[in-house]
């Protein structure tokens, strides 16, 4: 036992638990030159989604490109949020995007175009970034589509 | 052999008896990021799954949260055998997990809650981590409930 453990026992204190519940997960976390982003939903600024449904059976592919879109600028927020000004984006390296489709749906990419033609619109040629597009068979909050990212900053 | 699959017999080193993925190792390390497999609640010596099932049918959204749960003990493990000592990990840096849903299921973040929660109370600020959470609908070893896998950082 520890030495200051030793002393709260002698003085009779007992100290309030830390309930760490709900505290694990964050928007982003910055090691070294590299931003990891956690996977972006298209929420409004009440935090309620925008959109929900399975892009092809609820939403259209437009509907799903905007909800994509909107990822984008949610991060876009983070981004700044963590690392002061948008200046400070060096560029993306990679992303990966998930759109909650049906079984007969395969134009993930399409739908995931939202967030990249974002980035290259902001950034130009530092917002191009590697890329894998997949299904998804449920999302948090039933949204369309969720993005996460790596970006390397300066 | 990774440590984490080691088990002694009568004093001698053995290879577990479930059968090992060529190609496949637990953990690979680049500079001060180690990159973790994906680790599902499975025993980490006879691979055989903990829990079973997709959350929202065979499984309550508890039931997924405790899988979760018993992801991070496997995960902190496999980071303590491979480091020596938990005091080694600088923090978890991100997180990606697949959660295996029942049509109509997708509070897969309430699910991953059981990782995050057991990471940040084992590490505290160290295991504050950026995530992602994802549904599926089919996964390995009859249909684990969920797979997560990390990047640590690591101190020298």
């Amino acid at each position: 036992m520890s030495e200051s453990q030793k002393r709260l026992e002698q003085l009779g204190i007992q100290l309030p638990d830390k309930d760490r519940r709900g505290t694990g997960a964050v928007d982003a976390v910055l090691y070294k030159d590299l931003l990891f982003l956690s996977a972006h939903l298209p929420l409004q600024e009440d935090g309620k989604p925008a959109f929900v449904g399975k892009v092809g059976t609820d939403l259209t592919l437009e509907e799903g490109y905007r909800a994509a879109r909107l990822c984008g600028l949610n991060m876009l927020a983070t981004i700044k949020d963590y690392i002061g000004e948008l200046d400070r984006v060096n560029y993306f390296v990679k992303i990966f995007g998930f759109v909650n489709s049906g079984a007969d749906f395969s134009s993930q990419p399409a739908v995931v175009n939202g967030f990249s033609d974002l980035m290259v619109e902001v950034f130009g040629r530092r917002g191009q970034h590697a890329r894998s597009a997949m299904g998804a068979f449920a999302l948090p909050m039933n949204v369309p589509v969720a993005v996460e990212a790596v970006v390397r900053v300066r | 052999m990774d440590t984490i699959n080691r088990i002694v017999e009568n004093g001698v080193e053995t290879e577990p008896a479930y059968p090992k993925k060529p190609g496949i190792v637990v953990m690979r390390r680049v500079e001060n990021l180690l990159f973790v497999s994906g680790h599902g609640p499975e025993d980490q010596i006879t691979g055989k799954p903990i829990y079973q099932g997709r959350v929202g049918s065979d499984l309550t959204p508890e039931e997924g949260y405790r899988a979760a749960g018993e992801c991070a003990v496997i995960l902190l493990g496999a980071l303590r055998d491979n480091l020596g000592d938990l005091n080694r990990v600088e923090r978890i840096v991100k997180a990606f997990a697949l959660v295996n849903c029942a049509e109509g299921f997708s509070d897969v973040d309430k699910v991953m809650d059981g990782f995050s929660d057991t990471v940040a109370d084992v590490l505290e600020e160290r295991g504050v981590h950026a995530r992602t959470v994802v549904g599926t609908h089919n996964m390995p070893n009859g249909n684990i409930p969920v797979e997560i896998e990390l990047i640590v950082a690591v101190r020298p």
